[in-house]
C-alpha cells in the first residue's frame, strides 16, 4: 500500500493543511500586530515631539510673564549706569583740562579734589550695575535654553533662589519667606525644574493679586525625609475650589481672563515632574490660600546617607 | 534555524520519498518528542543532519540536495505568502527586493529569524550579481531558491557561483545570467 492510499497518510495531510492554515491565521495576525506597533512607535514619537514643543511654547509664555520684570530690572543699574557714565564724562573733561592747566589754563582745586573722591565710588557702581545686567541675562539665557538634557544633580534650595530672582519684581508687593531644610540634592532636569519652579511660584503670585486688599504672603520651604526632598510654597492668595482643583492639571484649562494664561502650564508641570518620578499635591482653601507640595524621591544612596 | 523551514522539509521528504522516510529521518536526528511549529526555533544542526541523511539516502551531492531544497521551499513560502510575491511583477523585480522588502516581511513574521545578508547589483539588464553572506554558509539553498523564483515567474535563468564562503571567501557571489527564452 502506498502512502497515496494509506488512510493515516490521507488524515495526516488533512491534519497538515488544517495546521497550515491555523499558522498562516497566525502570521496574518502577526503581521498586523508589528504594523500596528510600527504605527503606535510612530504615533510615541510624533506625541513626543509634539510634548517637546509644547514644553517649549510654555516657556515662552512664561519667558513673556517674566520678562517685563526682567526688563526692569536691568532698567534699574542701566539708569544709573548712564548717570554715573554722564558724571565720569564731565569728570575727564575737567581733568583734561587740569592736565592743559600746566600749559597756563587756570583749573579750580576743590574740583579736583571732589573728583578725586567720588570717582573711583562711582567706577565701582557702574561695574556693580553692569555686572547684575549680565546676571540677569545669564538667568533669562539659562532659563530660556532648551538644549539641557538628561538630568543631573540639583541643589533645591538654588533653584529655589534662581527662580526668586528671575520674579524678583513681581514679587516686590510680596512677603516672601524662606527656609532650606533640606540638604540632599535632587536629581532633575536643570531647565526643566526652572519652569516648574516660575510656573508654580507665578500662579501663587497671580493667587494673592487676586486678593489685593490683604498683604500678599508666600511662604517657601524644603523639608527632607529619608526618601524624599519635599517642596512647598504656600500662599494666602484666593485658594482653589474643589472643582478646579480636579481639573487644574488638564491641559487647556484656565481660570484665568482670556489671552492670559495657555491653560497648558500646570499640565506641563505635571508632565515634568511624572517623568522625573516626582508626585505633586494640593492643599487649599477657598479666600484663604493653597499650599503646593513637590515630592523628589532621592535616590537610594542619598536616602541612606 | 525556524520551524517553517523544516515543515517545507518535511512536505519535501513525504513527497519524494514518504512518510516512513520522514518518520525515520526524525527518529534518527531529532529529539523523540520534536514537534516543528513555523513560527518557532530549532537548532540547524538538525536541519543539517536531516539533509544529509536525504543526501546519503539518494546517493547525491549534498549540495545538489540543498540547491534542490531551495528550489522546493520558495514554491513552498510563495504558496503561503501569495500576498508578497504578487508584490513583485517579475523575477529580477523580486531578487532586487529581497532585502528592503522580503526580508522585512520575514522580520514582521518571526523574531530573530537570522538572515543571511544578500545585496543585488544590476551588472546590466542581463545579468545580476548577488553578493551572499551568512555563518550557516546556505548559498547552494540560495541558488535553489532563485531557481525556484525564476521558475515561478517564467524567467529562464543560469547561475554561476565564482565566489563561495565554502572556499574560504568572506561571502559568495552569485552571477545570475537573465535568458530571453522563457523557463
Amino acid at each position: 500500500m502506498t502512502d497515496k492510499d494509506n488512510p493515516f497518510f490521507i488524515a495526516y495531510q488533512r491534519e497538515k493543511r488544517a495546521r497550515v492554515e491555523v499558522e498562516i491565521l497566525l502570521e496574518d495576525s502577526t503581521r498586523q500586530l508589528y504594523e500596528k506597533n510600527m504605527q503606535l512607535q510612530a504615533q510615541i514619537l510624533q506625541i513626543q515631539h509634539q510634548q517637546q514643543s509644547l514644553i517649549h511654547q510654555e516657556k515662552l509664555a512664561t519667558l513673556g510673564i517674566i520678562a517685563a520684570g526682567v526688563a526692569h530690572e536691568i532698567n534699574n543699574p542701566l539708569a544709573y549706569i548712564i548717570s554715573n557714565i554722564e558724571t565720569l564724562t564731565n569728570y575727564s573733561r575737567t581733568m583734561l583740562t587740569a592736565v592743559d592747566h600746566e600749559q597756563g589754563v587756570p583749573v579750580d582745586s576743590r574740583e579736583l579734589d571732589y573728583i578725586k573722591t567720588d570717582l573711583m565710588p562711582l567706577i565701582d557702581d557702574t561695574t556693580e550695575g553692569l555686572n547684575r545686567i549680565t546676571d540677569i541675562t545669564k538667568k533669562l539665557l539659562f532659563f530660556a535654553r532648551t538644549d539641557v538634557t538628561g538630568s543631573s544633580e540639583i541643589c533645591l534650595q538654588d533653584a529655589v533662589e534662581f527662580s526668586l530672582k528671575l520674579l524678583k519684581t513681581r514679587l516686590k508687593l510680596v512677603q516672601l519667606s524662606t527656609s532650606f531644610m533640606a540638604s540632599s540634592a535632587i536629581q532633575f532636569n536643570a531647565s526643566e525644574l526652572n519652569q516648574v519652579l516660575v510656573n508654580l511660584m507665578v500662579n501663587a503670585i497671580q493667587a494673592c493679586e487676586e486678593m489685593p486688599t490683604r498683604k500678599a504672603i508666600i511662604h517657601i520651604s524644603t523639608e527632607q525625609t529619608e526618601a524624599e526632598v519635599i517642596l512647598r510654597i504656600a500662599d494666602n492668595g484666593c485658594g482653589i475650589s474643589e472643582d478646579t482643583r480636579a481639573k487644574m492639571f488638564d491641559a487647556f484649562y484656565t481660570t484665568k481672563p482670556v489671552g492670559t494664561g495657555t491653560g497648558v502650564g500646570l499640565s506641563i508641570v505635571l508632565q515634568i515632574l511624572q517623568q522625573h518620578q516626582c508626585t505633586i499635591d494640593v492643599q487649599s482653601q477657598l479666600q484663604e490660600g493653597s499650599i503646593i507640595s513637590i515630592h523628589f524621591p532621592l535616590p537610594p544612596c542619598s536616602a541612606e546617607e | 534555524m525556524k520551524g517553517i523551514i523544516f515543515n517545507l522539509l518535511e512536505d519535501m521528504v513525504v513527497a519524494q520519498c514518504g512518510m516512513q522516510v520522514w518518520n525515520d529521518l526524525l527518529a534518527k536526528h531529532a529529539p523523540s518528542d520534536r514537534v516543528y511549529l513555523s513560527a518557532k526555533s530549532y537548532a540547524e544542526t538538525e536541519l543539517f543532519s536531516i539533509v544529509q541523511d536525504v543526501a546519503l539516502r539518494l546517493n547525491l551531492p549534498m549540495q545538489d540536495v540543498v540547491k534542490a531544497f531551495g528550489r522546493f521551499l520558495f514554491g513552498g513560502l510563495a504558496s503561503r505568502h501569495t500576498d508578497v510575491v504578487q508584490r513583485f511583477s517579475d523575477f529580477t523585480e523580486l531578487v532586487m527586493g529581497i532585502h528592503d522588502v522580503i526580508h522585512m516581511e520575514v522580520n514582521k513574521l518571526y523574531h530573530e529569524p537570522s538572515l543571511p545578508t544578500i545585496s543585488g547589483r544590476m551588472v546590466s539588464n542581463k545579468q545580476i550579481e548577488l553578493i551572499y553572506s551568512s555563518p550557516r554558509k546556505l548559498c547552494y539553498c540560495a541558488e535553489g531558491l532563485l531557481f525556484g523564483a525564476a521558475e515561478h515567474f517564467k524567467q529562464s535563468i543560469a547561475i554561476s557561483h565564482p565566489t563561495c564562503m565554502h572556499h574560504g571567501a568572506e561571502h559568495c557571489i552569485l552571477i545570475i545570467d537573465l535568458h530571453e527564452d522563457s523557463a
